[in-house]
């Protein structure tokens, strides 16, 4: 079935990283400890959290629902893939260029590590979306 | 010596291949009414509070809540406003051209959606709608330019092939 897609090797492991970094970043936005947060600034700490279980809940559903449409519909996988790299491009220019002043993220643990790695996961999701929008299906 | 000159088949063979170019350009622009008045509509829209808002940066307009300006909001809309309005240019710029708007509006939409959802979840507490005007007429309006800009995306028409 996989086969049938027609997909390049590094589009599946650009999609495998997305899968890896986005699973870990779960577990580290689930399992982050108490004492990871500066408490200067409670407010910062709260938005933060706030803001990252919405992002969580997106993820979940986007982790459950890509490879439904992946396998389901190019096209459709197409224009989801580019949707979430431009939500992803968004966050990432939302939190170092317009909400630096409002949110605080923990300066230590996994947390730190997801955010060095963010580009990675962004260069994967541009892969795979102009792998898909230049992407010619085999004829049989 | 070998004669150069282009000679009159070859000459028209030039003239028709630019004419056909021609007529595919023509036909690529060719867009439905609601589409034309939807992407006014958006440039409108867009530049209109684009210029509110840094009428309110410059104190050029009286602002309702003195503290509207004294928080780190501003900073949040300064981002926000630059970022809206290069997206804005490339869309006009994709749409003259034929190349990606469909793309470029999808880019948009998530974009506004996912600041919507942000401000939604940052700044739900802090703000009352009598209070600050500018403010509220900016957030009720923006389901409107929501439906604006998926439905300018699927109003438009790709002419040419391959996009």
């Amino acid at each position: 079935m996989i086969q049938n897609l027609g997909l390049s090797k590094l589009f599946w492991m650009a999609l495998l990283v997305c899968y890896s970094f986005l699973i870990a970043a779960m577990y580290a936005i689930v399992t982050v400890p108490d004492g990871v947060f500066e408490t200067d600034n409670p407010e910062h700490v709260l938005a933060a959290i706030k803001l990252t279980y919405v992002r969580l809940t997106i993820v979940a559903f986007g982790l459950v629902g890509y490879p439904i449409v992946l396998l389901s519909s190019l096209k459709y996988a197409k224009y989801t893939t580019i949707a979430l790299t431009a939500w992803a491009i968004a966050i990432y220019i939302d939190d170092y260029l317009v909400l630096y002043r409002i949110i605080e993220y923990p300066n230590r643990g996994l947390v730190v590590v997801i955010q060095i790695f963010r580009p990675v996961l962004i260069v994967c999701l541009i892969w795979m979306s102009f792998e898909l929008t230049f992407h010619k299906p085999k004829v049989r | 010596m070998e004669d150069k000159k282009v000679n009159d088949m070859e000459m028209s063979a030039i003239l028709e291949a630019f004419a056909q170019s021609r007529d595919e350009k023509a036909v690529s622009i060719r867009q439905s009414k609601t589409f034309k008045a939807l992407i006014i509509f958006c440039n409108i829209y867009v530049l209109s509070f684009i210029f509110i808002y840094f009428m309110l940066w410059n104190k050029m307009l009286v602002a309702v809540d003195p503290n509207l300006l004294s928080t780190d909001i501003l900073t949040i809309f300064n981002g926000r406003a630059n970022i809206m309005f290069w997206l804005l240019i490339l869309m006009n710029i994709g749409a003259y051209f034929n190349f990606a708007f469909k793309i470029l509006c999808l880019i948009a939409l998530v974009y506004l959606l996912n600041s919507t959802i942000d401000n939604t979840v940052l700044f739900s507490g802090l703000f009352s709608f009598d209070d600050r005007p500018y403010f509220s007429v900016f957030i009720m309006s923006r389901p409107m330019f929501f439906v604006a800009l998926a439905w300018m995306g699927l109003s438009y028409s790709v002419s040419l092939e391959g996009d």
